[in-house]
């Protein structure tokens, strides 16, 4: 198997003879990492079936950063300023790469099994580590060109074909950056903490990292005046010389715009040296990185926490044992399976901010906000994030334990999966419901309450819908790492169906006069019945069998 | 016979907890050494100290005269059989013994042709298309040893290297330990098996709490703790004496 990303680093291989890397060894491991990347699926009995549908998954993965990219290219097409155009492009791609780099990569970041396969043998340290910087960029390339890709037409139509070796340079500046910025957030963690506290930080450092990219970009976004693309102009502040973002515009600006400002060559400067020193710097504590990497497998001391909450709200919850067990279960999974919590936490933060998000997007005119009497229905963009969620619960670190299902003998698919869901509900959707709900209050006052109110009825009604769709697998049954692989568009499209019509359901009943009132009444009566009589289909094939 | 293996002072703490205290001994080539203790007791810190998998220590380790701290060229000397072993299971062991090989410089087709033979000795030689994860616990050991003797190296490290191992293969394997000491190599050797390490090693070092306690042949050690077998020597020097309560307390919560 022959890689075109290998072909093309093999162009450049004086250059890592050059710097004292070991070429041969560090294509070997790279060619490996790459070959591991495209099999993920160790049921060897479906192999030849799955290897079409995982490329074609691989695809549908990237479907969303390419309709993204053909966004963003629409969209700075219509730009005229130089520094402005990429200001956008920069910071709509810094968003969006660190965003998949902090969710799916961070596993490679801190993988502990290379350094016992590598370090062990003759190799040299920086050639592990550079082979591993290599494999996340070939990975951030691919993804980029879903993202940058239809972007870069846009460019290239109003800058020239001149433009295509500055944009790759800039991209790969960018990807490096990024990559650095994590790695040494990641460091730092590393160095101060260790064990179980340590995997604690780094699970709440990525979800806080997420939730900062995706502000900070409204921030970066928000430093402009949106209404008026065509005659959107830069104007330099001090400040700026600390935000990247802003670096990226300054080269273009220069070469295509005839810009001769200072800030303009210190950006570029910027651009230029703050990467590849970071990089220098990466590679020297490259080392100390892959033995702090040891304190990944060490115990840790955490304090045992006796779940008084949980405890109680299971009681509350459910009569039925087993549907409390499962909760417990469920709970339990959550709060240990640090590689599910990556996935997840990350997830429930979009589904806080999305709403939000929105408001300010369509409701700002200037600094203040002016609400349209519509943004209730912003909420359920809130429920757009439990397809993911619950395709999640599918999937743990640990899946080799679903053999207990089996060999137990158990049969009562249908309370686990209620469990399930009671535990998604409980821990993971109402607090984020909860959250959102002040959020409201804050900003609307009193204008929303009973549309709040509706709206979480509704999504008590909508949850086992939902589970119905995404629960085809036992709960936990699935290697965490093939989770992105298996990526379903139709359920997700079906999910969306579902939700539109609650949307539509509740802009209906307001219209009409008590319609609020029947409306609640109405999910009042079917949250019982949804709970109840939805069965997930995996339990009815079980039982049968 | 030279010697191959020096720790000098060798201590490591992990937060406030001491894991090895002030180690010091030499190993000579050809030696068969059991490394022995409890659960805990710092051996498996030991090896991944001397294999520069931990570098943050205190003291010196010497492997053939060479202080080693942050050098990768004497590893080319060395193999290892970890307990448990990492390894990328989605490549197929073909894939996997072909790009050890390429670590080690041997080339691919080389290792692998080598490997084959040796596969072929614990009967997985069939099974070298198959992806490393289908393999069973005793057939990834085999692989584990496998790729871990592959360069040659003159001193192996092996921890706890028949887990999961079946009989015959251990018969194998203890043989082919001896044959390696007969050609000079040396072979360090961590194990809780005390009938294996007993009768495969020269030399006992007994590490208990981070210390060295025990450091001699089977006959030594004997002779200064007055008992027969290293089990009875083992309980006596780390003060274990209460097995049959602690079965009696477990069989009495199995039955209740």
């Amino acid at each position: 198997m022959e890689f075109i990303s290998l072909k093309i680093l093999d162009k450049f291989q004086i250059l890592f003879n050059k710097f004292g890397i070991d070429y041969d060894i560090m294509r070997t491991i790279l060619k490996t990492k790459l070959i591991l990347d495209t099999r993920r699926t160790p049921v060897i009995a479906e192999q030849s079936k799955k290897k079409s549908s995982e490329k074609t998954s691989l695809m549908q993965g990237y479907f969303f950063h390419f309709i993204f990219g053909v966004f963003l290219a629409f969209f700075i097409y219509f730009i005229k300023d130089e520094m402005i155009r990429m200001i956008y492009f920069a910071g709509a791609f810094f968003f969006m790469t660190t965003l998949y780099l902090i969710s799916d990569f961070s596993f490679v970041l801190l993988d502990t099994k290379d350094k016992n396969i590598l370090l062990t043998k003759p190799l040299d340290s920086k050639v592990v580590s550079m082979a591993k910087v290599l494999h996340i960029l070939v990975y951030m390339f691919r993804l980029n060109s879903f993202i940058a890709g239809p972007s870069f037409i846009s460019i290239v139509m109003l800058n020239g074909a001149g433009a295509i070796p500055l944009l790759l340079l800039e991209i790969l500046l960018m990807d490096l950056l990024i990559f650095l910025i994590t790695a040494f957030i990641y460091l730092l963690i590393l160095r101060f903490f260790d064990g179980e506290l340590l995997r604690n930080i780094i699970n709440f450092i990525q979800i806080l990292l997420t939730i900062l990219v995706t502000v900070g970009y409204q921030i970066a976004v928000r430093m402009i005046d949106f209404t008026d693309l065509q005659n959107l102009h830069y104007s330099f502040e001090f400040a700026n010389f600390f935000n990247p973002i802003l670096w990226f515009g300054a080269p273009f600006e220069i070469i295509f715009n005839g810009g001769t400002d200072i800030y303009l060559y210190v950006f570029t400067v910027l651009l230029i040296i703050v990467p590849l020193i970071s990089f220098a710097i990466y590679l020297k504590l490259s080392k100390k990185m892959e033995s702090l990497l040891l304190k990944l497998d060490g115990q840790g001391n955490e304090k045992p926490y006796k779940h008084k909450f949980e405890l109680i709200l299971g009681k509350l919850l459910t009569r039925n044992e087993t549907v409390k067990q499962s909760y417990h279960f469920t709970n339990a999974v959550l709060r240990s399976d640090r590689s599910l919590k990556l996935k997840i936490y990350p997830a429930l933060s979009t589904g806080i901010l999305l709403p939000i998000l929105m408001i300010f997007n369509m409701g700002m005119r200037g600094q203040i906000i002016e609400p349209t009497g519509y943004e209730y229905l912003y909420l359920y963009f809130n429920l757009l994030i439990l397809p993911s969620v619950l395709e999640l619960t599918l999937y743990s670190s640990a899946s080799k334990g679903a053999y207990v299902y089996v060999s137990s003998g158990f049969a009562n698919l249908k309370e686990l999966y209620r469990g399930i869901l009671l535990t998604v509900a409980v821990r993971l959707f109402v607090p984020l419901l909860i959250l959102n709900s002040i959020i409201y209050i804050l900003l609307f006052k009193e204008s929303f309450i009973f549309d709040i109110l509706t709206f979480m009825l509704a999504s008590m009604v909508v949850l086992p819908l939902l589970g119905k769709i995404y629960f085809t697998e036992l709960p936990f049954s699935m290697p965490i790492d093939e989770s992105n692989q298996n990526k379903s568009m139709d359920k997700f499209f079906v999910s969306l169906g579902v939700v539109a019509c609650t949307v539509i359901l509740h802009l209906v009943f307001r219209k009409i006069p008590m319609g609020t009132w029947i409306y609640t009444g109405l999910l009042i009566i079917l949250i019982p019945i949804s709970w109840n009589f939805i069965t997930p289909k995996i339990a009815k094939k079980m039982n049968k069998a | 016979m030279a010697e191959v293996l020096r720790l000098e002072h060798l201590s490591k703490k992990f937060g406030n907890k001491e894991v090895l205290k002030d180690i010091n001994f030499s190993v000579n080539s050809g030696e068969i050494i059991g490394y022995i203790g409890s659960n805990g007791a710092g051996k498996s810190t030991t090896i991944k100290i001397i294999l520069g998998l931990i570098d943050d220590y205190d003291g010196d380790v010497y492997v053939f005269g060479e202080k080693v701290k942050g050098k990768h060229e004497y590893k080319r000397k060395i193999g290892y059989v970890p307990e448990i072993s990492d390894m990328y299971d989605n490549l197929t062991a073909y894939e996997y013994i072909g790009f050890i090989g390429n670590l080690y410089g041997l080339g691919s087709l080389n290792a692998v042709a080598k490997a084959k033979e040796m596969m072929s000795v614990f009967g997985i030689e069939d099974a070298i298309d198959g992806r490393i994860h289908t393999f069973s616990k005793g057939m990834r050991q085999k692989l584990s040893i496998i790729t871990g003797m592959l360069h040659n190296p003159d001193i192996l490290f092996l921890d706890e290297p028949l887990g999961g191992i079946d009989a015959n293969s251990v018969m194998v394997f203890k043989e082919i330990i001896q044959g390696l000491k007969n050609q000079g190599k040396t072979i360090f050797y961590s194990s809780h098996i005390l009938e294996v390490v007993e009768k495969l090693s020269d030399r006992i070092l007994l590490l208990n709490e981070g210390n060295i306690v025990l450091d001699g042949t089977m006959d030594e050690v004997r002779e200064k703790q007055s008992d027969s077998t290293l089990e009875s020597i083992f309980n006596d020097v780390t003060g274990f004496h209460d097995h049959e309560m602690l079965a009696n307390k477990f069989i009495s919560a199995f039955m209740s």
